[in-house]
């Protein structure tokens, strides 16, 4: 009987109570731009070192049960939230960072905000064969007819009788059998995502990927990256040991707010008070049509469709929002719907019958990372009026889709709830807006929290990702975009990680 | 994760004078991981309102053990967290002369009067206190329809996978 391959991820708990390695390239994070990163870094040669703070779970471990994974899969047990609670914050924990549970959307960055950016070797003609090969990498394709569930298809309906802008979405999935358990983990395994792929990628190529160890500090000499210090946790999550990674360089991809803290904490040098300002989010609103018959939209392949009519990136266009099918399991969904009680319990019995749209702003709110005086992670964010009256349009473009899709009713989650009957009560949501604290709001795409650019006053790190002040410190997380990016990220994550990787390995005479 | 902003602690301060008259059976009281007595007496009475059945047949709260689950799930929460949550809780139990212009505390008000004191609770014009509620109200619908025995009110179907499933590329 041959011996099981090793595998490609080992807990820091295996490691001596205080531990010192040495390495070429020391990663942090090992989501969609840690991942990648540690990858391509260690095809080149280079002896690479990737912590991540959270666990190292396979599918085996993804049991479908909301409650379970919630815990095992998300920051702070899916609990993270802005400091004022009114924006929800879910993020991934663990190997594989936000890509495990992500609905597995690729969608290129548009061109209209790269060439807002302006970088130098950042424009969509050089960055086209680096989003080519990523989407190579991880099987990314169109969805199609027979991807559609019926939450998506009512959802296409009512976009194309309205004659607005629509179309299918591409996924990075390979042998997937429509589950609909997505943002659970894959029992399946049919996300071909950092976990799957470019870890295990990463630790044939020689790179040692350690779980379970939290980066505290990044360390410099002569004002260089040097190195990190990591705390080694137990299962409880209490320290369990000490680990000082030594190396030639430190690339962060712990996510726009994971990575901003800790360069937050080693206390950088930060002249223009840069680091961790800029955070945006994503924000985004839901609302739940009710339908005659059984829509079940908990099955299937999720959010297989968009409708881009409100979103236009052109600038000053006006248009920042992203309308697209959303779905939730009971926990999801009864935590969102309005009310309390025997009421709520009313509206939870609709649930085969509901559709969910949701409606995500490009927004020009800065928010910040910031710490408190214990150190611990704070996200301050205020939504500006402006993409509040954003998302306000995607409340009622939203609910118009779904009385045309043939809703017989919208409930729109309010504090106090707002039930839509007919196209001419759709001036009501007007009036109500979408503000914060008066609708739940969820963030799934923090952003911008050390941004590139070439203007050291104005951004964190330089065009290829280097810090401006700490040389040998690289980014190759969201925390790189300097605005919102308007789409899903996580495929610019991992090709601006691609990026980075490349210019890492050339700094270190390897490239 | 920060449940309630610091600016709840004055008014915690300024409405927490009661104390005492929380009785708990001694086998549950030695269960309590996170809770104090008095905040898991009131977490309880809080969670049969929230759930409250609209129908016969449905399991109550207490039948699916929400506030064991939540006070599990504080248990395994930063102690910022379990430190926030108490204080909601003790602004729940007491902040009645204040937000409602009741004299009895929460768990002393009958069911109608419990629903109406959360209805202005969660309709606060103060937003720590809604967004406090919104937290209250998530953890009793995580406690509750957790349970497979709760999924018949919303009709879902459940995993598709078994317990102990090893995980494949194909359907079990």
């Amino acid at each position: 009987m041959s011996a099981a391959p090793p595998a490609p991820v080992q807990s820091g708990r295996i490691l001596p109570a205080q531990a010192g390695l040495r390495a070429d390239v020391v990663v942090v994070g090992t989501g969609a731009g840690g991942a990648m990163a540690a990858r391509e870094l260690a095809r080149r040669g280079l002896d690479v070192i990737a912590l991540e703070e959270g666990g190292y779970r396979t599918p085996r471990d993804f049991n479908q049960r909301e409650d379970e994974m919630l815990a095992l899969l998300f920051a702070e047990r899916g609990a993270r939230a802005t400091a004022d609670l009114a924006i929800h914050v879910l993020q991934g924990r663990g190997v594989g960072g936000s890509t495990v549970h992500n609905t597995n959307l690729c969608k290129r960055m548009p061109d209209a905000i790269l060439e807002q950016w302006a970088l130098e070797g950042g424009s969509p003609r050089e960055l086209a064969p680096l989003y080519q090969a990523t989407e190579r990498d991880l099987d990314v394709a169109p969805m199609d007819w027979q991807a559609l569930n019926p939450n998506n298809d009512r959802f296409r309906v009512g976009v194309s009788k309205l004659g607005y802008r629509g179309g299918f979405l591409a996924h990075n999935r390979r042998n997937c059998v429509g589950s609909g358990f997505c943002e659970l983990g894959c029992s399946f395994n049919a996300k071909q995502n950092a976990l799957k792929l470019l870890v295990p990628q990463a630790a044939a190529a020689g790179a040692r990927i350690f779980s379970d160890v939290r980066a505290e500090r990044i360390t410099t000499a002569a004002g260089r990256a040097s190195g990190v210090e990591a705390t080694v946790l137990s299962p409880d999550g209490r320290p369990a040991g000490r680990l000082q990674v030594t190396a030639r360089a430190v690339v962060l991809g712990a996510s726009a707010t994971g990575s901003a803290a800790l360069v937050l904490r080693s206390g950088l040098p930060d002249p223009h008070q840069r680091a961790g300002r800029n955070l945006h989010l994503h924000p985004g609103v839901a609302l739940a049509g009710v339908f005659d018959d059984e829509i079940t939209g908990w099955k299937g392949i999720p959010q297989s469709y968009e409708c881009t009519e409100f979103l236009d990136f052109s600038p000053g266009s006006g248009r920042r929002v992203w309308i697209l099918p959303a779905f939730a399991h009971p926990i999801g969904l009864a935590s969102a719907l309005p009310g309390f009680g025997a009421d709520h319990m009313r509206s939870m019995r609709l649930y085969r019958r509901i559709a969910v749209v949701a409606a995500m702003v490009h927004d020009e709110t800065a928010g910040r990372v910031s710490l408190d005086d214990a150190g611990r992670m704070r996200l301050e964010y205020r939504l500006g009026e402006p993409d509040a009256a954003q998302l306000a349009v995607g409340l009622r473009e939203g609910a118009r889709i779904l009385l045309a899709a043939g809703a017989r009713r919208v409930l729109v989650p309010y504090l106090r709830p707002l039930e839509i009957t007919s196209e001419a009560k759709l001036d009501q949501i007007d009036e109500r807006g979408a503000h914060p604290h008066d609708i739940p709001m969820t963030a799934v795409h923090p952003m911008s929290t050390l941004p590139m650019g070439h203007d050291p006053a104005a951004s964190v790190v330089d065009a290829r990702g280097q810090h401006h002040q700490v040389r040998g410190l690289w980014v190759c997380d969201g925390s790189l975009f300097p605005t919102s990016i308007g789409v899903p990220p996580q495929i610019s994550i991992y090709t601006f990680a691609r990026r980075s990787a490349g210019f890492v390995a050339d700094s270190l005479g390897t490239g | 994760m920060a449940l309630l902003g610091a600016g709840l602690a004055t008014g915690v301060a300024l409405v927490s004078g009661q104390l005492g008259g929380y009785a708990l059976d001694p086998a549950t009281r030695r269960r309590l991981r996170a809770l104090g007595v008095k905040e898991y007496v009131v977490l309880r009475a809080a969670a049969r309102r929230i759930l409250a059945a609209d129908q016969p047949g449905a399991p109550s709260a207490d039948e699916v053990g929400v506030a064991d689950y939540v006070d599990g799930w504080l248990a395994d929460a930063d102690p910022a967290t379990r430190r926030d949550f108490g204080r909601l809780l003790g602004l729940l139990e007491h902040g009645t002369p204040l937000i409602a212009f009741r004299r009895r505390r929460f768990t002393d008000l009958d069911p109608a009067a419990q629903d109406a004191y959360l209805r202005d609770f969660s309709h606060s014009r103060l937003s720590a206190l809604r967004e406090g509620f919104a937290a209250l109200k998530s953890l009793c619908m995580l406690g509750y329809y957790r349970d497979p025995r709760t999924w018949a009110v919303c009709g879902y179907e459940g995993p598709t996978v078994p317990r102990g499933w090893a995980g494949g590329e194909s359907a079990p």
